[in-house]
């Protein structure tokens, strides 16, 4: 179990060059990110790399971090914002779909119900999926996901209703 | 209804991966880290110490206890062969003077295995002891020189010096 006060510690020892220190910190938190990276990718490949670009832009984004947030709402938007721009200057939301769900075969213990609301999450807007995301699978109320999305919490509440429509129907769970 | 849209979402769950791969994954980002900061001298210093620190380096550090090994062929083949197990194929240059060694890697394992080389640059201030391989450039204080190996295998270093360097070059 990693206290405030150690985690705190790797992050003072990380700004000051310390590898085995931000290794602790990628040690901690790395499940975290590779989750959110997957889930707004759906491939385990893109998740991989977007999680190492996360956490790339985290270490050079350090003296910047000033403690106001929780470090791993520093991290999460950070990681949004590595989805996000990979989305844009690659633009194929649909390309990457489609390869989802024409993958001949899933990853060994993806089951059906996974594939599909993989698939499902994949059909949302971008900005749709991150707000859903951090507050369904991350547990974050709207508050806390305005903050690392960068904008009100109005537009997150919006979003996430607009997100719950489309699945409810897509997934057939009315 | 939320709920249940809440419970379902959940049951989707993010495919596992091995133990291996998240053991290995922090030393990638880091080892990633290094290999951008090897570019930068004024960085090395710090995360050689600290991946010393995480043992990854240990056997180089115990090879090179406080300043760098005495230029014999022996002790730079040593050294050579130390760092380019712990980075296959990502060593361009190997660069050792009296502030220590700084490395010089490419971002992906490309770097094709041939015959390493030994490259002395000295002026009045000191020398600079560089291993690296034909079809490499050296850079050292803003002097870059094309080091090469021609038909004979003699070493060949082509470039203008601007700080009075005496080069040598042989293969190591």
């Amino acid at each position: 179990m990693v206290t405030g006060d150690e985690e705190a510690d790797w992050i003072k020892r990380s700004r000051d060059g310390d590898a085995a220190a931000f290794e602790a910190l990628v040690a901690k938190y790395q499940r975290m990110i590779h989750a959110l990276t997957y889930r707004m990718t759906g491939s385990m490949a893109d998740a991989e790399d977007l999680a190492q670009e996360t956490f790339i832009r985290a270490y050079r984004q350090l003296p910047s971090y000033r403690g106001a947030a929780k470090f791993s709402s520093w991290l999460y938007r950070i990681g949004i914002n590595a989805c996000l721009n990979w989305k844009k200057s690659r633009n194929r939301r649909e390309q990457v779909y489609e390869e989802f769900t024409q993958q001949e075969t899933q990853p060994d213990n993806t089951d059906e119900i996974t594939a599909k609301i993989q698939a499902a999450l994949l059909q949302l807007p971008d900005k749709q999926r991150a707000a859903l995301i951090l507050t369904v699978y991350e547990e974050l109320n709207h508050a806390e996901a305005a903050r690392i999305l960068g904008c009100s919490e109005t537009t997150v509440s919006w979003r996430i209703f607009m997100a719950r429509k489309k699945l409810k129907v897509w997934l057939q769970c009315e | 209804m939320k709920s249940d849209l809440d419970k379902l979402l959940k049951s989707g769950r993010v495919p596992e991966r091995s133990l291996g791969y998240w053991e290995h994954f922090p030393k990638r980002v880091i080892r990633h880290l290094t290999a951008t900061a090897t570019r930068d001298p004024r960085h090395w210093g710090a995360w050689a110490m600290s991946l010393a620190g995480a043992g990854v380096l240990a056997g180089i550090f115990l090879f090179l206890p406080s300043r760098p090994p005495a230029p014999t062929p022996v002790a730079y083949g040593r050294l050579y062969r130390e760092i380019t197990a712990l980075f296959p194929n990502q060593v361009q240059a190997i660069v050792v003077d009296e502030h220590g060694v700084k490395l010089e890697l490419s971002e992906t394992a490309n770097v094709p295995r041939s015959q390493p080389l030994l490259v002395n640059a000295c002026n009045p201030a000191g020398c600079r002891h560089v291993i690296t391989f034909s079809g490499q450039q050296v850079k050292i204080n803003g002097d870059t020189w094309d080091v090469l190996v021609n038909g004979q295998n003699e070493v060949v270093v082509a470039g203008r010096s601007t700080d009075r360097y005496q080069i040598e070059a042989r293969t190591l």
